[in-house]
């Protein structure tokens, strides 16, 4: 451990500080449910997600469905249980991959001045796109699956991270602590590894959290558009957009799935919230 | 403030570059491109390869990289396939409405956005901005294209009070475009609305803790102008930096939105071309889009420097 100014008082335990902030709770609650709905949704799914049943299409909400049916009559509620579970492995993925690229690009750019300028010129110039038309458009490009969707999203959303990562470690490379493991020989991979990457940890959390809310959305979005995860697959965006042309006749298609989402992404948003004031009250973070 | 201005641009050149380096890129590395699907599902190999030959498609990579930046230098984006016409036209053509649209959205957010932060923070700790913050957050946690499908479902569906979509010419009829473009700008804005808010009550509460504005108080200013000349004043800066990101968070959004509506703006053509392959017309959108991107941000530093003067002697 470093040698800090001695505090007046013992600082509060992370957990503690957290278990008193009222939107973390509400947030972890939240999304807590979605991840469990995940979790257990070849369990509590009413119906077969993919059986198609004909005889009652676009079905208004009743005892056996109960938030309706879409146009091949397929139940609405255990295609959104089982589409969380598609979103967030995306989510999931994207949060991996873009965590390690994004430490790794930031870091190094950080560390190592001399690339600098190169690096973080061209996360500047991907980052000229905007996201979601970017991600669209190397989606578009790959072809739309799974695997695609986070390639491209991972691609898109790293640049943003990295920044995020290259901001803690020009700070970090400068304190007493990171001279000291030079000054006794330590070389640059055992300084980068067990000095600057543990201290970084605290902004990339925060920023992960963020980058997993705005995945959520975005893989709605190239589900929509049709270059994400392909029907009839179910996915947030997939159910919306095959409730999209039955908008008058059967609005409950397009209205369930979208309260998942954002039942989904007020969690993260409220969790990164959290986290952030808990870990550093000061920080400031590169929303989207 | 003319050397400052000049550095600026200069630095947006590499970024411009790389931009348009990763554009060619992208569409480069495309595995099949659209003369399969020009040729037709019948058509044999000499058909497909005699149309890359006319497109040029089956050029080594540094003479086609030297035929893009060469015809861009010129403005052109090159052939849309499928439109059989030139890509600079049919985004010219179509700009003015995305733009439109865009600016319709960003005006909404600024406003709506600055106002409600201002007065979570005059209201702190209290219900208005308890219950202002969280509707900022939710507003930041729905997906935009979704609203835009909630709304056409109650107030275009539902109450009958606007069209379910579709675009009129703002010189044809100015009052029937903006019925056209209500829901669509506002289901696009909500999400900075949330984002200006939150950021604008963060920095105004840094802002009112300052000694200057206790001074200004002291002196026995009206609220009126503590709040509205000395603190806004500040409120401003990082608020600006939040606006230039707005705008290209709206441009990508509105190429969505685009889509729930049904309006023919540049989205609509950037979609269809991606469902359809027609790689000039996804390249052109995007540099297009991320030009515009990097112009607004420059406008966004010149701003900086005219809001904050001290910012011209930081770099």
């Amino acid at each position: 451990m470093t040698v800090e100014t001695p505090a007046l008082v013992a600082p509060t335990p992370l957990w503690r500080r957290l278990l008193n902030h009222h939107s973390f709770l509400i947030g972890a609650t939240l999304f807590g449910s979605v991840v469990l709905v995940a979790l257990l949704a070849d369990l509590i799914s009413p119906h077969d997600p993919l059986r198609n049943n004909f005889r009652y299409r676009l079905g208004a909400p009743n005892d056996i469905h109960w938030i309706g049916t879409d146009r091949a009559g397929r139940d609405v509620l255990s295609r959104i249980f089982h589409g969380s579970r598609v979103s967030l492995r995306i989510g999931l993925m994207v949060v991996v991959v873009t965590g390690v690229f994004g430490a790794l690009i930031g870091g190094l750019a950080g560390y190592f001045r001399r690339i600098d300028n190169v690096v973080m010129r061209v996360m500047d110039a991907m980052m000229a796109f905007p996201g979601i038309l970017l991600a669209i458009a190397i989606a578009a490009v790959l072809g739309p699956s799974e695997f695609n969707a986070v390639l491209a999203l991972s691609i898109t959303y790293t640049p943003r991270t990295a920044r995020v990562a290259r901001a803690a470690v020009l700070v970090i490379r400068e304190m007493p602590y990171v001279e000291a493991a030079r000054a006794v020989g330590a070389g640059h991979a055992r300084i980068l590894l067990t000095h600057i990457l543990p201290n970084s940890l605290t902004p990339l959390v925060v920023q992960l959290t963020y980058v997993f809310a705005i995945t959520i959305l975005a893989e709605a979005v190239l589900s929509f558009i049709g270059v994400g995860p392909p029907p009839p697959l179910a996915t947030f965006g997939n159910i919306i957009a095959d409730g999209r042309d039955f908008i008058q006749e059967a609005p409950w298609i397009c209205l369930y799935p979208g309260l998942a989402i954002a039942t989904t992404v007020l969690g993260l948003n409220l969790i990164g919230d959290g986290l952030r004031d808990a870990l550093d009250p000061r920080m400031k973070v590169d929303l989207r | 403030m003319i050397r400052f201005l000049a550095n600026r641009l200069i630095a947006a050149v590499p970024v411009l570059l790389i931009v348009s380096l990763i554009t060619f890129v992208l569409i480069y590395f495309v595995p099949g491109d659209v003369s399969a699907e020009l040729a037709g599902p019948g058509a044999g190999k000499e058909e497909v390869a005699r149309i890359r030959a006319v497109y040029g498609l089956d050029r080594p990579f540094h003479e086609r990289l030297l035929g893009w930046y060469a015809a861009l230098l010129q403005g052109d984006l090159g052939q849309s396939v499928l439109l059989g016409r030139s890509v600079t036209a049919a985004i010219l053509e179509r700009l003015p409405i995305t733009l439109s649209l865009t600016g319709l959205a960003l005006l909404l957010s600024v406003t709506i956005g600055i106002a409600t932060g201002v007065l979570a923070a005059m209201r702190v700790n209290t219900w208005v901005d308890q219950a202002t913050m969280t509707v900022a957050l939710a507003g930041l946690s729905l997906p935009d294209f979704w609203l835009g499908l909630v709304m056409i479902y109650f107030f275009a569906v539902t109450l009958g009070w606007l069209p379910t979509g579709g675009y009129v010419e703002l010189t044809v009829d100015p009052l029937g475009w903006l019925r056209s473009m209500a829901l669509p700008a506002l289901a696009l804005a909500l999400t900075q609305i949330g984002l200006l808010a939150r950021m604008t009550r963060a920095s105004m509460l840094d802002v009112l803790r300052q000694d200057f504005i206790r001074t200004a108080r002291a002196k026995g200013l009206p609220n009126r102008i503590v709040i509205g000349k000395h603190a806004l004043a500040n409120v401003m800066i990082p608020v600006v930096t939040v606006i230039g990101l707005s705008v290209g968070i709206l441009l990508g959004g509105a190429i969505v939105i685009e889509q729930v509506f049904s309006i023919p703006g540049v989205g609509r053509l950037i979609i269809g071309a991606i469902l359809r392959r027609d790689f000039p017309v996804i390249q052109g959108g995007l540099l297009l889009t991320a030009t515009i991107f990097v112009l607004v941000n420059l406008l966004v530093d010149v701003l900086y420097a005219v809001v904050d003067p001290r910012v011209r002697y930081d770099r």
